[in-house]
């Protein structure tokens, strides 16, 4: 966008945030779109939701109006149940077994 | 002397670039040779964990991971390897579909929804696929034009049917940004096809997911230095 190649954007992670959208909007003020609710609800049968907080007008340059959106939040650790360490004795739950780590740190520790 | 500097600065930029290009063309030669199963397999120790985690921070979350778990087990009977696929979407799980991976770090939380459902970007559901942990990380969406087209809602937009072009995903079945923008407007009553149709232009924000279909990880590896 600021290279001129785009002049709109619909993107995850917290562009609003990002010191390059302070930047751009200097030089070429934006405007941040709501989502409707009604559209919201139709991306529920793809796990999506609505983001839990109002952006609020202002709070960020080109938030003319308080913004509502769709939530694109978090990272996922996904396992496959039927593959992943097979017969291998690990338990994700299983607590850390901290004697083992202990002595691995007193062997191997050299800086 | 300027002159001669900047020669010598481009020559050294050329032998570093001829050198890589050399060695990525032995490593090509190596991935293919016969041996290179062999010599691949003496790293991989009695459990081997592969985690298919995208790029960005993804890889980071996955070598936290690895460093925990092999300090589980025994010393030298755990290995472990990362691929970095550039996506961190449904290519994530596809890959543990397909057996290439055991653990996969997608985004958002949609992404696994979607893999367990057989949704939006995966055709087949993976009822195997469990969540092990969740990384919080606040996320909206942002949809955003020029403040000077005088836009207040997507309808508008629609409705003057303006040529915007505009960075999203890609329209594969990878990317779960991409998916989301078509099927947003979608809902609003507008395909894709028809906003090209007035002009607009929809570009990727960055390059498309490494993918390898139905590959032997040999393959996959070589992918890496040659195109498929």
């Amino acid at each position: 966008m600021l290279a001129g190649k785009v002049d709109s954007i619909f993107h995850e992670a917290t562009v609003i945030a990002n010191p390059l959208w302070k930047r751009l909007n200097e030089q070429k003020p934006m405007r941040v779109l709501s989502i409707r609710q009604d559209v919201i609800d139709v991306m529920a049968k793809f796990g999506f939701r609505k983001y839990d907080k109002i952006i609020a007008k202002g709070s960020y340059p080109g938030v003319i109006d308080d913004v509502v959106t769709i939530d694109y939040s978090d990272f996922f650790q996904i396992d496959d149940r039927l593959q992943s360490m097979a017969g291998s004795g690990f338990r994700p739950d299983a607590p850390p077994d901290q004697s083992k780590s202990q002595a691995r740190n007193r062997r191997r520790t050299c800086w | 002397m300027i002159l001669k500097s900047v020669r010598s600065r481009f020559s050294g930029l050329f032998v570093i670039a001829m050198a890589l290009l050399s060695n990525m063309s032995a490593f090509d030669a190596y991935a293919q040779s016969d041996s290179h199963a062999d010599r691949w397999s003496q790293w991989q120790a009695k459990t081997h964990l592969v985690i298919s985690a995208g790029r960005a921070n993804f890889p980071r979350i996955a070598a936290w991971m690895l460093n925990a778990v092999n300090d589980q087990f025994p010393d030298a009977e755990f290995s472990g390897e990362i691929l970095f696929t550039g996506s961190g979407y449904g290519i994530e799980l596809k890959n543990l579909q397909r057996g290439m991976a055991q653990v996969a770090i997608p985004t958002p939380s949609a992404t696994p929804y979607m893999s367990y459902h057989g949704v939006g970007v995966f055709e087949q559901a993976n009822p195997n696929v469990r969540g092990l942990f969740r990384i919080g990380q606040r996320d909206p969406i942002t949809f955003a034009v020029p403040a000077e087209w005088g836009v207040n809602s997507v309808e508008e937009l629609i409705k003057r049917k303006i040529p915007l072009k505009i960075a999203t995903g890609h329209q594969d079945d990878d990317d779960t940004t991409g998916f989301l923008f078509e099927e947003v407007m979608k809902a609003y009553g507008v395909s894709l096809a028809e906003m090209r149709s007035w002009g607009a232009k929809i570009e990727p924000m960055r390059g498309p997911a490494r993918r390898c279909e139905a590959c032997s990880r040999e393959r996959w590896i070589r992918s890496f230095t040659k195109p498929l």
